[in-house]
C-alpha cells in the first residue's frame, strides 16, 4: 500500500467558551483525537450528524483553523511547513451553499481564476485559455464568462465554484456537503460530474455529508463522526451492509424515512 | 463560441441602471449637481467678470430684477464694486472642491477603520468604536474653531480639518457592512485558496461596500459643504477674496436690511446645492440598495 496522501494523526479542536467573570472558563471539544488517512485517489466520505465534528476538521484540513494537539501531514510533511500559497494549491475547497460562496461582485471568469491569481505566476492569458478549458470541460457556455453569479442558476453555480477549486490542479478536493443546498435533479448532475473529473484530473476527495444515499453512491470508504469521533471507518459496501457501531446503525436507520422502494435491499 | 444570446437575466448593471431612469430625485439631484459642476468647471469662461476686480465707483449696484439693475451686472455688484454672478459662479468651484475633497479624505480614514473593525472584530472593534465616540463626542465647528485659530484659514485647512472630522459615518456604515459580510462563505473560500487579509479586505469586501460607500460619501459632500459655509461665514474658513458662498452671506450680512439679496443668492446657492447631492445621496440608496443580494 502506497504512503497515504494526507494523514490526520490524534487531531484534536478544543474551543474556549469565555466564562464570565466569576465562572470559570469551559471549553467546547469539537475534535477528540481524531486519526484518518486520506489515501491517493480515494473518495473518502466524512458522515455524522450536525455538531459531530465534520465542519471543524474540514476547517483544519483546508488550513483555516489549526489544531488544539496532533497534527496533519500532507504527503508527509507537517502542514505547519508548507507555505500557505503551496498548501492552498494542492488543497481547494468546494463549499455548500454556492449562494454565499461566490462573491456576488465578481464575473465567472475573475471568480474561477482567482486561485491562479493568489499563487501567481501564471500569465492572464494563460489563466484565460485555462479558464475557457475548464468550463468547456463542466459544459459551460463561453459567454457564462463575463456573468455574475447573480444570473446564474444554483447547478451552474456550484459548476463555477467546482471549476474554481479545480484551476490550479489541485491534489485534494475538500467538499463539504456540495450538494445539499441543490435541487434533487441537479444534485445527480454535479455528483456525476464530480466523479468524471475525479478520473480526469486525478483527484482525492474528502467528501462531507450528512445524506447517506450520496454517500453510498460516490464514496469508497466511509468514516462515521460522532461527537468529535470517528466511531467507524469502514469500505461502503462493507459499512452499509454490516454497520459495526451502534451509533452507524442508529445513523442507517435515521435514513429511512426516504420510502423504501428507493432504499437498498440490506439497509431495509 | 462566440454567440451573442443575451443571458436569461439582466445583469447587476442593467437592473441599476434601469432603475436609476426611474427614480425622479435621482434625476432632479443629477440635474442640479450637473449644472453646479459645469459652472464650477466652466467658471473662467462663464463669469461675465474676472470675480476679484475691484470698482468701488460701481459698488452696490442693484440687480437686474431691482429698479435701476442691467444686464451689465445680471445680479448687480457688491460693497466692493465686485460681480456679483462672477463671484457666485466661482463660489461652484470652492463649495464643490471642498466638499468632494473632505469626502474623499474622511472616505478614506472611515472606510479603513470599519473594514479593520467590522473584519476583525474583538478588541480591534472596540478600539474602533470606542474612537468613534470620542469622534463623535467632539463639536465639529467648535474644533474647527480651535484649529484655524492655531493654524490660521485657508482651503487646504479646512479640507484637513473637515476629513479628520467627519469619517465617522463611513466608519460605522463600512464596519456593520463589513460584519455582515466576513461570516460569508465567499470570505472563507479566498482565505483557504491561500488569499493575505489585504487582499480579503480590498479585492473582496470593498467592491461590496460600493453601495453604502457611495450613499454615505454623497451625504458627506452635502455635510462638507455646509460645514464649510458655516465655517467661512465665522470668518474661520476660506479667507477673502476668494469667492466663498458662506464668505459672501458674511461679507453681505451688514447690508441685510437694506439689500437682502448680497445674502440670499448665496444662501440659496448653498441650500439648491446640497439640496441636490442628498437628491442624488438618497436616490443611490433606493437604486444601490437592493443589488447583489440573491
Amino acid at each position: 500500500m502506497t504512503a497515504p496522501l494526507m494523514q490526520i494523526d490524534r487531531v484534536s479542536r478544543v474551543f474556549p467558551l469565555g466564562g464570565g467573570l466569576f465562572r470559570p472558563p469551559r471549553t467546547l471539544t469539537a475534535l477528540d483525537g481524531v486519526s484518518l488517512d486520506l489515501r491517493r485517489g480515494e473518495v473518502l466520505a466524512l458522515v455524522g450528524e450536525s455538531g459531530s465534528g465534520k465542519s471543524t476538521l474540514s476547517r483544519i484540513l483546508l488550513g483555516l483553523d489549526t489544531p488544539t494537539s496532533g497534527e496533519v501531514r500532507l504527503d508527509g510533511q507537517p502542514v505547519p511547513l508548507i507555505p500557505r500559497r503551496d498548501f492552498a494549491r494542492r488543497v481547494q475547497p468546494i463549499f455548500q451553499d454556492p449562494y454565499s460562496s461566490l462573491n456576488p461582485r465578481k464575473t465567472v471568469r475573475q471568480l474561477i481564476e482567482m486561485p491562479l491569481v493568489i499563487g501567481g505566476g501564471v500569465s492572464a492569458a494563460e489563466r484565460l485559455a485555462r479558464v475557457r478549458a475548464l468550463l468547456d470541460i463542466l459544459r459551460m457556455p463561453a459567454r457564462m464568462l463575463d456573468a455574475y453569479p447573480s444570473q446564474m442558476s444554483g447547478g451552474q453555480r456550484q459548476r463555477v465554484a467546482i471549476a474554481r477549486a479545480l484551476i490550479s490542479r489541485p491534489e485534494i478536493v475538500i467538499c463539504d456537503e456540495p450538494t445539499s443546498a441543490l435541487d434533487v435533479s441537479v444534485q445527480a448532475q454535479v455528483l456525476n460530474l464530480l466523479m468524471e473529473l475525479r478520473a480526469e484530473f486525478d483527484l482525492t476527495y474528502l467528501f462531507i455529508s450528512h445524506d447517506l444515499a450520496v454517500v453510498e453512491y460516490i464514496a469508497d470508504r466511509v468514516a462515521v463522526m460522532q461527537a468529535g469521533q470517528i466511531v467507524e471507518l469502514a469500505p461502503v459496501d462493507q459499512l452499509f451492509s454490516a454497520p459495526q457501531s451502534d451509533y452507524t446503525r442508529r445513523l442507517l436507520a435515521s435514513a429511512l424515512t426516504v420510502p423504501a422502494a428507493y432504499q437498498p435491499e440490506e439497509t431495509r | 463560441m462566440t454567440q451573442t444570446v443575451p443571458l436569461s437575466q439582466p445583469s447587476p448593471r442593467q437592473l441599476m441602471l434601469r432603475r436609476a431612469r426611474g427614480h425622479r430625485g435621482l434625476l432632479i439631484g443629477g440635474a442640479i449637481v450637473l449644472a453646479v459642476l459645469i459652472a464650477a468647471l466652466l467658471a473662467p469662461w462663464l463669469a461675465p467678470y474676472d470675480p476679484f476686480a475691484q470698482d468701488l465707483s460701481r459698488r452696490l449696484i442693484p440687480p437686474v430684477w431691482a429698479d435701476k439693475g442691467s444686464w451689465d451686472h445680471v445680479f448687480g455688484t457688491d460693497a466692493l464694486g465686485r460681480d456679483y454672478l462672477s463671484r457666485l459662479i466661482h463660489g461652484a468651484r470652492i463649495s464643490l472642491l471642498i466638499g468632494v475633497c473632505a469626502a474623499i479624505g474622511s472616505g478614506l480614514i472611515g472606510t479603513t477603520l470599519g473594514l479593520i473593525a467590522g473584519y476583525y472584530g474583538g478588541r480591534v472593534d472596540s478600539f474602533v468604536t470606542f474612537f468613534v465616540s470620542v469622534r463623535l463626542a467632539l463639536p465639529v465647528v467648535l474644533v474647527a474653531l480651535a484649529v484655524v485659530s492655531i493654524f490660521g484659514g485657508s482651503l487646504w485647512i479646512v479640507v484637513a480639518v473637515l476629513s479628520l472630522l467627519l469619517w465617522d459615518r463611513f466608519a460605522v456604515v463600512v464596519r456593520s457592512a463589513t460584519m455582515q459580510l466576513r461570516g460569508q462563505e465567499f470570505v472563507t473560500a479566498a482565505r483557504a485558496m491561500g488569499a493575505s487579509t489585504p487582499r480579503i479586505l480590498l479585492a473582496e469586501l470593498l467592491p461590496n461596500l460600493i453601495g453604502p460607500l457611495v450613499v454615505v460619501a454623497s451625504l458627506e459632500v452635502a455635510h462638507a459643504i455646509l460645514l464649510e459655509s458655516a465655517l467661512s461665514f465665522l470668518g474661520l474658513g476660506v479667507q477673502p477674496p476668494t469667492p466663498s458662498w458662506g464668505l459672501m452671506v458674511s461679507e453681505g450680512k451688514g447690508m441685510v436690511f437694506f439689500d437682502a439679496r448680497l445674502i440670499a443668492l448665496p444662501g440659496a446657492a448653498i441650500a439648491v446645492l446640497v439640496l441636490g447631492i442628498n437628491l442624488i445621496g438618497d436616490g443611490l440608496r433606493d437604486v444601490l440598495a437592493p443589488e447583489g443580494r440573491g
